[in-house]
């Protein structure tokens, strides 16, 4: 992801940089209803809290875990309608129903921004991927549900570049630092090999005391 | 085959016109900015000329050119071509004559290009005026004569379709009339002559059979199916032309077509007809206004070829040639002779564009599948009866063939090579490729020979349109692993005339029969996607499943979805909206008890995508197989793959607000529709060549800022840690971790593909296609992300190369050696009974097939491998041991008597 300060290039020009986000969720009744709408600035945000303007009842959430025990294959689902200069778009998203009572409606939202600005796709995401009846019904709940969504926005990002460059520095350093062996070893012979030809040296010299000795 | 020339892929390859002369032929191509010649007898190029023109606004290549080439009847060895706004002549020996630019604006357009023994003529349409702006260049050196201009009823684009010219004449097409109008050729005469011809109905056709500078024979055919002949004469010392109908009755659809020859009297005229699996010809003498002499001949043809598309019939050397193009992609060349007609060549052209390719394992021998028999039972009993009658019948069965064997030696023998390589070996090397063609000839093709074993021609066939190509769904309805049932494949397509009615057809890959009772050619709805049901239904039978325009989702032939798919395994289904530029994600929920055979569709997700284009979906190879869940690095640890078996890759492409075209490439998670990957590369042109595979994707893409071919690889981590070890979920919080590297490619890319094999065990390689004719296999682990740029003795541990902007090919690495294919679209991997082994068929214009070993022959001995040395060794290992064995036992005695 590229970070929001990398992104200023991207949207400087536009002097509308913004979004209108509208949520919608189908909790209540199966029906899509908004439940938190903001305004985004591409070019300075990348992690928002929303600020939800609707809450779950407990009646609601016991609702919600009933439905869920009738259909195991109820879906919590995602409706982000956006719109950015004239353009109004919509994406979706969904997660089975049980994760999100398990998790309470706390999740995190990633929202995918394409190379113009505007929203690709949205996704869910909560802390788990599997859930049961028996973890959902000793849930008690005793205040109404505050929705708690941290909003993450993803940016397009550059595709990798052949390294030609760094490989060419590298390539450099390398030749340097040979030439650089080379230079700092312009020591006469004797002195640079000195290790090998001592033993030799050695060698004859003892080899020559002894026979001379035996004569 | 002498020779063959394989022209340009770009529109400089796109021949508008062959000009035939007795040694060589000029071709023009590329909308008339290219002229060279072929020489007949070796295929050599003799020349070549561009045409030279100072226009070089490039918008002008995107809109479609106007061309019109013409030899000069007057002075044959002279070409004069006109390219929208480019006059130019050429000599046949590959001269440039002359070139000039002849202004145009939107609203002088130029039509038509005629030519006398002094002047090229050219008819420009000015829709401001309605008239036709007639001028005369001189042939010598192009320079404008004069003009003229006579008034114009139809529009430009009418002009184009309806009209045709021959000598002097221009003649259009108007409803039932035909307008013949005279252009002068001469200074002194102006006078522009109109006659008229009228036909039953509505004309849908003129076409010149036959142009000399005294005579012309043209057909009109109406569309009643009612066709006539008219031959034109020219006035002696006038430019005006007499005309008369040549008196013969056609059948409405006979093909025409004349030869003249120095040797012939006069010019022969033959009229062919195609019925069923035989072409009828009669070929007549060309008198003053009638036919005669007319002789009839008939020719069997081998298969169904259809209707016919093109025609040419020639005499040479008092050789009567008939060369046909039929429905079916095939060239036909048939000689007619006193004795009756002959077909002297059969090619199948139409294997030249496949677009789909399946593969089918053999089918067991009798002794395989009493093997298979032997070990079926399920009781004790059972199982003992079984294995001694299976037993004692492949004794008897041995006596037989010995038998055999002795009484009639070897007179069987091709008959038995020709049965052994319809069964599987003991490898499963050898496949049935089943291969569908874009004309509608489906082929069951034998790897090991490449010899077609089937072919079957369906005449109403059209394909299913995928973005910029044209695809048709090919099924595995019942595979080859249940050696009870005979295999099915099944195939979908449109039909030719009314696009909105699918056709299935389903047959038995090894013999081609259709299996009629799930054959149809009349689904009650109009298809928008077509898939395989997940599991088998009945007799190992999976049925197919269709989603309608109403997003309804229905099951062919009629079963309770509950049987269809799996009612424990959710199932996702994703569309793509061309107009709104979104995936749509449906979710499929399906009840154990529901009987329904067709249901609605409940969307889950959308991913829309704005100013910008998809252009392709690229998905993982069905038969894709994962067998580590990891890598090992140097230190020991694991990092783990994120292998997601949901995703798609999506390319798109568009403008961003700098005015610079872009290419985005998407990973698509179509359970959630969230997006996994997005890589926008900048200046960057497609077609964008997607390999998906395990946790990597591999794509190329050509870069117009360096004018290069670039690859792009990433590889989709969990991490250290892996999140479930035994299922996947798309609904797991894991965000991936990419890691990727981009490459410079040598060459240019057509095609990509990665290897298969069974278990996925073997490590994998690339095949590319290129432009130049070679298909190499890079090791994937020169794509690899991770390749460092400086290397640790950690990286090396982990077996890493360190990193080198440019893939090395070494040319040993080009599998097809000099045998070079061009134009290829597609390949096609399978992997084989030996885990080292995988097929690989690369299909265009040209077709090759073999085998690569990606990880080398791990688990077969060499064919050099040494049978006797290893024999005759172990025969001394043994007769060595029982020596030393008895020396042994001698000193052991001896010992023991000291």
């Amino acid at each position: 992801m590229i970070v929001a300060g990398k992104l200023i290039s991207t949207f400087d020009d536009t002097t509308d940089d913004s979004i209108l986000l509208n949520f919608e969720d189908n909790v209540i009744d199966g029906k899509f209803s908004s439940f938190a709408k903001m305004n985004i600035r591409l070019s300075r945000q990348s992690k928002i809290e929303l600020a939800p303007s609707r809450t779950i009842l407990s009646l609601q959430y016991k609702r919600l875990i009933e439905e869920f025990q009738l259909n195991s294959h109820s879906y919590y689902t995602l409706k982000v309608i956006f719109k950015r200069r004239l353009l109004q778009d919509y994406t979706m998203t969904s997660i089975p129903l049980c994760l999100i009572l398990q998790a309470q409606f706390h999740y995190t939202i990633n929202l995918f921004i394409n190379e113009n600005g505007y929203i690709n796709s949205a996704f869910i995401l909560t802390n788990n991927s599997t859930c049961s009846f028996s973890n959902l019904s000793t849930l008690e709940l005793k205040n109404d549900l505050i929705y708690k969504v941290p909003l993450n926005l993803q940016f397009n990002n550059l595709g990798p570049q052949p390294e030609t460059q760094h490989f060419l520095e590298k390539l450099k350093r390398e030749r340097e630092a040979k030439l650089n062996a080379q230079e700092n070893d312009n020591r006469p012979f004797i002195l640079k090999y000195w290790k090998y030809l001592l033993p030799i040296v050695v060698i004859f010299v003892l080899q020559s005391a002894f026979t001379d000795g035996g004569r | 085959m002498r020779w063959r020339k394989v022209f340009e892929t770009n529109e400089y390859g796109k021949i508008d016109r062959i000009i035939w002369y007795d040694q060589e032929s000029v071709i023009i191509s590329g909308q008339g900015r290219r002229a060279r010649s072929l020489r007949y007898a070796d295929g050599l190029e003799v020349w070549q000329l561009a045409a030279t023109t100072t226009n070089t606004n490039s918008n002008q290549d995107t809109v479609a050119k106007h061309c019109q080439v013409i030899k000069n009847r007057y002075d044959p060895g002279t070409i004069h071509i006109l390219s929208d706004d480019l006059l130019w002549s050429v000599s046949s020996y590959g001269e440039m004559l002359w070139s000039i630019e002849i202004p145009i604006k939107s609203t002088l357009k130029n039509l038509f290009l005629l030519s006398t023994s002094q002047y090229v003529i050219v008819g420009s349409l000015d829709s401001n005026s309605n008239q036709l702006q007639v001028t005369y260049y001189s042939k010598q050196d192009g320079q404008q004569a004069f003009s003229s201009s006579l008034p114009w009823s139809f529009n430009a684009k009418d002009s184009l379709n309806k009209c045709s010219t021959m000598n002097n004449l221009i003649l259009c097409s108007n409803n039932e009339e035909l307008s013949i109008i005279t252009i002068p050729t001469t200074t002194d005469d102006t006078n522009v002559k109109t006659r008229h011809i009228k036909a039953s109905s509505k004309i849908e056709q003129i076409r010149i059979l036959y142009e000399s500078t005294t005579r012309s024979v043209i057909l009109i055919k109406s569309d009643n199916g009612e066709t006539k002949i008219y031959q034109f004469n020219k006035k002696e010392s006038t430019s005006e032309w007499d005309f008369n109908e040549l008196n013969i009755q056609m059948k409405s659809n006979s093909f025409i077509s004349i030869a003249t020859d120095k040797n012939l009297a006069g010019q022969q005229i033959l009229e062919a007809s195609a019925n069923d699996q035989k072409l009828n010809f009669h070929v007549s003498t060309i008198n003053e206004q009638t036919l005669t002499n007319t002789r009839s001949y008939s020719v069997e043809l081998p298969e169904n070829m259809g209707e016919i598309e093109y025609l040419a019939y020639s005499v040479v050397k008092n050789t009567q040639l008939v060369t046909l193009r039929m429905q079916d992609g095939s060239l036909l060349v048939i000689k007619l002779a006193d004795n009756g007609a002959e077909l002297i060549l059969h090619r199948d052209e139409a294997l030249s564009s496949i677009i789909s390719v399946e593969t089918f394992d053999l089918s067991l021998s009798i002794t395989q599948m009493r093997i298979e028999e032997e070990f079926g039972g399920t009781g004790m009993f059972s199982m003992f009866t079984k294995r001694i009658s299976s037993q004692v019948s492949q004794l008897i069965s041995f006596f037989l063939r010995l038998l055999d064997l002795f009484t009639h030696g070897n007179r069987n023998r091709d008959y038995l090579d020709k049965q052994a390589a319809l069964v599987r070996d003991e490898f499963n090397l050898n496949k049935i490729l089943i291969v569908v063609t874009s004309v509608g000839k489906v082929f069951g093709i034998l790897t090991q020979s490449g010899g077609i074993l089937w072919k079957n021609f369906f005449p109403n066939f059209a394909p299913f349109e995928h973005f910029n190509a044209v695809h048709v769904p090919l099924f595995h309805i019942r595979s080859a692993a249940h050696y009870t049932h005979e295999p099915l494949a099944s195939i979908v397509y449109r039909d030719r005339n009314s696009l909105h009615d699918t056709h299935i057809r389903t047959f038995n890959p090894y013999t081609g029969d259709l299996e009629n009772n799930l054959t149809t050619s009349s689904l009650p709805y109009h298809v928008k996607r077509v898939f395989l049901s997940t599991q088998a239904v009945d007799e190992f039978c999976k049925v197919l499943l269709f989603v309608d325009t109403n997003n309804k989702i229905h099951t062919y032939p009629s079963v309770p979805l509950s049987r269809a798919l799996s009612t424990t395994i959710p199932t996702y289904i994703y569309l793509f909206d061309k107009s709104e530029q979104a995936f749509v994600g449906y979710y499929l929920s399906i009840d154990e008890n529901d009987q329904k055979t067709s249901t609605n569709l409940k969307e889950v997700w959308r991913v829309s995508f704005q100013n910008e284009e998809v252009i392709n979906i690229h998905t993982r190879l069905s038969s894709d197989r994962v067998h580590s869940a990891g890598i090992v690095l140097g230190d020991r640890s694991v990092l783990y793959k994120y292998t997601n078996p949901n995703l798609i890759a999506v390319v798109t492409e568009g403008i961003d607000y700098q005015k610079v075209p872009f290419v985005n490439i998407y990973l698509l998670d179509t359970v959630t529709g969230s997006v996994k990957l997005s890589h926008t590369h900048k200046r960057v042109k497609s077609p964008v060549h997607i390999v998906l595979s395990e946790n990597w994707i591999v794509y190329t893409y050509y870069n117009q800022r360096y004018r290069r071919y670039e690859a792009v690889s990433s590889s989709l981590f969990e991490g250290e840690a892996q999140y479930n070890y035994s299922t996947f979920s798309s609904f797991d919080p894991i965000e991936p971790v990419i890691q990727s590297k981009a490459y410079i490619l040598p060459y240019g890319v057509n095609a990509i593909q990665v290897t298969t094999t069974e278990k996925g065990i073997t490590s994998r390689d690339i095949i590319m296609a290129t432009p130049n004719g070679m298909l190499i296999e890079i090791p994937w682990i020169l794509f690899d992300p991770r390749r460092p740029l400086d290397l640790t003795p950690m990286d090396r541990e982990e077996g890493l190369i360190m990193y080198t902007p440019e893939i090395m090919v070494n040319f040993e690495s080009v599998i097809n050696y000099y045998k070079y294919v061009y134009n290829i679209r597609g390949i096609h991997t399978v992997a084989t009974g030996l885990e080292s082994t995988s097929i690989v068929f690369a299909y265009g214009l040209d077709l090759f097939f073999t085998r690569v070993f990606p990880s080398r022959i791990f688990d077969q001995l060499k064919d050099d491998f040494d049978f006797m040395i290893i024999g005759w060794s172990t025969v001394a290992f043994v007769v060595g041991s029982f020596v030393a064995k008895r020396f042994a036992s001698i000193h052991q005695t001896k010992k023991a008597w000291k």
